[in-house]
């Protein structure tokens, strides 16, 4: 006899009885499904869309500049993504690239809202890449879908080579790593070799170019690789 | 921190999907070992915020965690990774590998005990 009510069922099964919901609903469905559409639109409009990510001060905002000497800025559109202030915007309108700026507050990544309320503002007419500059942090905009084709990662030798192996998160998803600040490799005793195998490890796959705003010809060889991602990825039928 | 914004999005989905339900009483989530989410963490601002909502007051969270996972493109075999981010087949060494589970953040049931 159940000791509570008194009823017949023993106390153990009375508690067992549940009403079940299925759900099976993934905890980002909406900002996914929404960078879903994003990421085909962009797709259709031949604009290739680069997740731009790396700590404060990695150097990201200097890589669009820096591309900007190998690729038409005409042909460059840039979100930016940053808690507060228009500095970056400012920059890269003097480069003669068009910005939108998102300022987060208290947000410590962007999402595909955020994003696509950007796009619904801008005017894409005649831009290749548009790339979303995200909040320089290296953990939460980790995994989070935004429309992009390809995720590039910025981590400069002044933040130290054990980034891979403290922060996984960030590079897991990336095509592209870029070493930025690279003339500074021996000044801060930057151990490339150790910094090159633990990215191996976390994704064997990723391409790692350097860059230095000293050199502008480093920029090359990235506007190269970027082009070449861009015609994989708007050239053939992908799944996404 | 950012797990509490997570934990909004799912008290607003569970919030959904219970309509129909008196009480929640047990919600089963799969949490992906490689996800930028901490099982503790999330469990906590869950436990923070719960009570705003009456439903949900004596609710608990069973988070079932789920390893990486990989498909080797050259062995062809399946198997969960050995270590956190090493992303290699464990059967062959081949690095030529696919994530096949660890990155979602799934929430699968919603149960509420009924008396009998």
């Amino acid at each position: 006899m159940c000791e509570d009510c008194g009823c017949e069922v023993e106390k153990e099964n009375h508690l067992e009885e549940k009403k079940v919901v299925n759900v099976n609903k993934s905890i980002n469905e909406i900002n996914d499904h929404l960078a879903h559409c994003i990421w085909h639109a962009l797709k259709d409009k031949e604009i290739f869309c680069i997740n731009l990510l790396g700590s404060p001060g990695a150097g990201k905002t200097t890589v669009i500049e820096g591309l900007s000497k190998f690729i038409s800025p005409s042909e460059i559109a840039v979100v930016q993504g940053d808690l507060e202030s228009d500095i970056d915007k400012k920059r890269l309108e003097e480069s003669g690239i068009y910005t939108y700026q998102i300022n987060t507050h208290s947000g410590c990544h962007l999402n595909s809202d955020m994003v696509n309320k950007a796009l619904i503002s801008m005017n894409l007419e005649g831009k290749k890449y548009l790339i979303i500059e995200n909040v320089g942090n290296l953990v939460c905009p980790a995994g989070v879908k935004i429309g992009q084709h390809m995720d590039c990662v910025v981590s400069s030798t002044t933040e130290g080579s054990d980034k891979p192996k403290k922060y996984p998160v960030i590079f897991i998803d990336a095509s592209v790593v870029i070493i930025s600040k690279s003339d500074l490799i021996d000044v801060v005793d930057f151990d490339e070799e150790m910094y090159l195998r633990d990215i191996k490890n976390i994704n064997p796959k990723v391409r790692i170019v350097k860059t230095s705003k000293k050199d502008a010809s480093s920029f090359k060889e990235l506007a190269h690789v970027l082009e070449h991602k861009r015609e994989h990825v708007l050239g053939h039928s992908h799944k996404h | 921190m950012h797990e509490s914004a997570i934990v909004g999005n799912l008290i607003t989905t569970i919030l959904e999907e219970s309509e129909k339900l008196k009480s929640v009483d047990e919600v089963i989530l799969e949490l992906g070992d490689l996800t930028t989410y901490k099982k503790e963490a999330i469990e906590f601002y869950y436990d923070s915020m719960k009570n705003h909502y009456p439903v949900l007051a004596s609710s608990v969270l069973i988070i079932n965690v789920i390893p990486g996972e990989v498909e080797c493109l050259d062995c062809k075999k399946t198997s969960i990774i050995t270590e956190k981010f090493m992303i290699f087949c464990p059967e062959c060494n081949s690095s030529n590998v696919n994530i096949i589970k660890g990155r979602d953040f799934v929430i699968k049931d919603i149960k509420e005990k009924q008396n009998v």
